[in-house]
């Protein structure tokens, strides 16, 4: 109990000070490296809390892809304007330090007197662990996620939809600007690709499969394989392409299209929306989730509306 | 059939009809947006039969009762307002047609945007869970940006990347209150079984995140430059509904999820409304552009919808109510005819105003029409609203709100006569500067029409005020 | 002292850092970083705050944060794409309250929402 204690205080340290790099940092580019290394610290803390598929979500899309995208947007303002991109524009003030600390105050007490208020005897997280067995499904956050509360994870995915269809509003109007690492050499290239590549889509389908009973799912396999989306667009083995393709654009509308299917059969036959049509169906929707998940990512990352092959 | 059934189709729709329009090329998307916005409005005649039937419309996800699944409630308030975004949404389709035709750039992600938001607003609208509703005010968010992005200009850029990062301010202090209550009372339903379990801490950060999304005073700073920049069909629908709903969620978490909150808040919140109205009112009247004018009267009127706090009634939720209703039309009225005089004249500037009633006479009846409306004289929709919020306050004998209701009607005559004034009375009436190409006379016609609507509500006020006298207050949820 | 109450307190200054970042940063992409700290915050809390199961967090809330991860990496790749665009319209990364020139004094020509730049129609159709 002690040696936990001291772990979870260590942990909390850790978690704060690379925060206060992110927020107090002098220079931005490192203050986004801190960033991806503030969202590993948060995927450890949620695996001591036990919650692995948030260690696994934070890992690859709070740390892994907000950090990239972060990155390369960061280039893009250095490709324009070098000078202005990194300009200092941070006020240094008395009252926001004194704002900061008192939010800080007002939520440690309001954090802490919630973890002793007396709760409700029931919850809906009883409840989902109760009825479980009803669905097949062995991870009851799988559960909430596309059973229980399988509409909010419908809007969530029209959300990311909304993301790339809005971001189309700004990057149509721009030229596109590949941004590949240079000095690769043409052999590492290819190793790169080939051995990342199919581990990359192998541990994603491991994912895919396994999130009905353990923890992963289309979120976390969806990432992944944007993961591998990015690190083919900086290799220069895929290229941001000019013009949209029916593919790209059918990828992108399956995550939420297979989520409303869900939602819309069960009314012809008479029984409420979203009723439950079997595991079978929840892999079907989840598959078609995780390539919308890759590809809004990996096309939003690229700042293009679909991809083509580049040097091989 | 269960009428329930129907709301299925206020989400899906227009969500069917923007994955189609992604999925096909540029050039279908526009007559797929027209059908999927022309389409789930046709659903609200039926809906308005069962609802004046049977009061509030239920329908259960999945069949999981919650606080295990997500419910979806149709009742009077949200019907109404689910009129006002199909009125103003229509009424906006022949300018938004006309503006974005495949040829122009922003048109390929305009038309899935505008779908979105519809999408978004409804779900919004329908939401009975507390988490729903944060997820589909995200979808409103988002694509209430994007749209506003669409007009590439500086100001309109960074007042849409002012919306963006003050809605997520306010979205995560949401979340943190409904995970509170979600911790305390194990549901993250809006009619909490335990509704006494819900802690004021918990209540004002929903609140104060849902006040940010309204843009009530002193969150409304994102509102002004994000109303007043955005293209006119969208500054349009978002005047009419996107703040609203937000508003519209507010008043729910404070009647049915709180149900009893402390007496002092609501004074409090009441109070706040109060300085929006005169601080909206005094800003409008010193804006120099005609869609900044409206803008800001936005603030000022929303504070009016904060007194339904304070003064909790039945009358008072009829006039708030009202109120929603034919501000919504009357605002999308004017942007609408605002965005033709933009057109027009290149400028919105209220120098360019004079003799306008002459060159652009559908435009400024259309103005004068909304202003009347937003005055509130008789026999306007607007004068309904006050009348029955004035009632409600000389009922519970709150003079402060009395006299502020009252006084406000000046206030706003103050900034819609200065703009009739300008246009109509101003001895300049000179052209000062060229004219563009009109849009077509349709788009004048859909603005007077909307204009005119908020006008004859207030002649024929009983269906609405019918519906909405078995809402809201009282905790009848 | 248990484990609670570490991390709650280590949300409580982590949401403070995120308030005093979005205080006083100028610069867009660190209004955003912190919006993205105060918003793991609010996660940490969502987690630690309600009771356990059998020993592992209620599943109801994991399930929230999940859906809350999600759109916070859509929000914030939306709000990079704008904050490039306004980047290169304006050559600077900070926000100012201004007013659209286009819309006062000298008529300059219809506000459109059309190309405006001079590369911009070269990219596609989307």
């Amino acid at each position: 109990m002690n040696a936990q204690i001291v772990v979870d205080i260590a942990l909390g340290l850790i978690l704060v000070g690379l925060a206060a790099q992110v927020a107090l940092g002098r220079h931005l580019f490192r203050s986004i490296v801190f960033y991806v290394a503030f969202g590993l610290a948060m995927a450890v803390i949620w695996a001591r809390l036990g919650a692995a598929d948030l260690a696994l979500a934070d890992a690859a899309i709070g740390a892994g892809l907000t950090g990239a995208l972060m990155m390369v947007a960061f280039r893009r303002l250095v490709g324009i304007d070098p000078e202005q991109a990194q300009a200092q524009m941070t006020r240094h003030s008395h009252v926001a330090v004194a704002v900061a600390a008192l939010t800080a105050g007002l939520v440690a007490t309001v954090g802490l007197a919630a973890l002793t208020m007396a709760r409700a005897p029931e919850s809906a997280g009883m409840q989902v662990l109760a009825r479980l067995e009803e669905t097949g499904l062995g991870n009851p956050v799988t559960g909430v996620l596309l059973v229980f509360r399988g509409f909010d994870t419908l809007i969530e995915m029209a959300v990311l939809l909304t993301a790339f269809v809005g971001s189309r509003v700004m990057t149509q109007r721009s030229r596109l600007n590949v941004t590949t690492i240079s000095g690769f050499e043409l052999p590492l290239v290819r190793t790169l690709v080939a051995v990342i590549l199919p581990l990359a889509v192998l541990i994603a389908m491991h994912l895919l499969w396994i999130g009905a009973d353990q923890p992963g799912g289309a979120f976390q396999a969806g990432a992944v394989l944007a993961g591998s989306g990015v690190l083919l667009l900086l290799t220069g083995t895929l290229l941001p392409a000019p013009r949209s393709n029916a593919m790209a654009r059918l990828a992108l509308v399956a995550g939420v299209a297979a989520l409303s299917l869900l939602v819309l059969v069960p009314l012809s036959q008479g029984r409420p929306p979203l009723a439950f049509l079997g595991k079978g169906s929840l892999l079907f929707a989840e598959a078609a989730m995780m390539v919308s998940v890759a590809v809004s990512l990996t096309l939003l990352f690229a700042g293009a509306p679909a991809l083509k092959a580049g040097r091989q | 059939m269960n009428p329930a059934v129907l709301l299925v189709g206020l989400v899906f729709i227009p969500l069917v009809a923007a994955l189609v329009a992604v999925i096909l090329p540029v050039r279908f998307r526009r007559p797929v947006a027209l059908l999927g916005a022309l389409a789930w409005p046709l659903l609200l005649v039926p809906l308005s039969i069962a609802v004046a039937r049977d009061q509030t419309l239920t329908l259960v996800f999945g069949g999981w009762t919650p606080p295990l699944g997500i419910g979806w409630r149709l009742d009077a308030l949200g019907l109404v307002l689910l009129w006002v975004h199909a009125l103003a949404g229509i009424a906006a389709l022949p300018g938004a047609w006309h503006r974005f035709g495949p040829k122009v750039v922003a048109a390929a992600p305009f038309w899935p945007l505008w779908l979105i938001l519809s999408t978004g607003v409804n779900a919004a609208l329908l939401a009975a869970d507390l988490f729903n509703l944060y997820v589909s005010l995200e979808l409103t968010t988002l694509a209430a940006v994007a749209l506003i992005a669409t007009d590439d200009g500086i100001a309109a850029l960074t007042a849409a990347m002012r919306y963006l990062l003050l809605g997520v301010l306010g979205s995560l202090m949401y979340v943190l209150g409904v995970g509170l209550v979600y911790a305390q009372t194990g549901s993250l339903a809006m009619d909490q079984a335990d509704a006494a379990a819900i802690r004021d801490v918990a209540l004002v950060l929903m609140l104060t995140g849902l006040m940010v999304k309204a843009a009530i005073f002193p969150l409304h700073v994102w509102l002004p430059h994000a109303y007043g920049n955005a293209p006119g069909p969208v500054a349009a629908i978002m005047s009419a509904v996107v703040g609203k709903v937000a508003l519209v969620a507010l008043w729910r978490i404070w009647f049915q999820t709180a149900a009893d909150p402390p007496d002092l808040l609501a004074d409090l919140l009441g109070l706040v409304g109060a300085v929006a109205i005169v601080y909206g009112a005094l800003a409008a009247y010193m804006q120099p552009r005609l869609k900044m004018v409206i803008a800001w009267s936005s603030i000022s009127q929303f504070g009016f919808l904060m007194l339904l706090l304070p003064l909790a009634s039945q009358t008072a939720f009829q006039g708030a109510g009202f109120h929603l209703l034919a501000h919504g039309l009357a605002k999308a009225a004017m942007f609408l005819a605002a965005a033709n005089i933009v057109t027009v004249l290149g400028s919105d500037s209220i120098r360019h105003l004079p003799g306008l009633d002459k060159r652009m006479p559908l435009e400024a009846f259309t103005l004068a029409l909304g202003g009347v409306t937003l005055i509130g004289l008789p026999p306007s929709g607007g004068f309904t609203g006050k009348w029955m919020l004035l009632t409600a306050a000389w009922e519970q004998q709150g003079w402060f709100w009395l006299v502020l209701i009252a006084l406000s009607g000046l206030m706003s005559a103050a900034y819609v006569f200065r703009i009739l004034a300008l246009t109509c009375f101003h001895p300049a009436r000179r052209a000062v500067h060229e004219l563009h190409a009109r849009p077509p006379k349709i788009t004048s016609l859909a603005a007077l029409l909307l204009a005119l609507l908020a006008v004859i509500i207030g002649l024929y006020p009983h269906p609405a005020l019918e519906l909405l006298g078995r809402g809201l207050p009282g905790g009848a949820s | 002292m248990s484990g609670e109450v570490v991390f709650v307190l280590a949300a409580a200054a982590i949401f403070g850092l995120g308030v005093h970042g979005l205080l006083t940063a100028g610069h867009i992409m660190r209004k955003l970083l912190a919006l993205n700290l105060m918003l793991s915050a609010v996660f940490l809390l969502l987690i630690v705050v309600p009771a356990r199961i059998d020993g592992l967090p209620d599943p109801v809330p994991q399930a929230l944060v999940l859906t809350g991860i999600v759109i916070a990496v859509s929000t914030t790749a939306f709000a990079l794409a704008l904050m490039v665009r306004l980047f290169r319209r304006q050559g600077h990364a900070a926000i100012h309250p201004d007013v659209d020139p286009r819309m006062l004094g000298h008529v300059t020509g219809r506000t459109s929402a059309g190309p405006q730049e001079e590369h911009d129609r070269g990219s596609g159709s989307r």
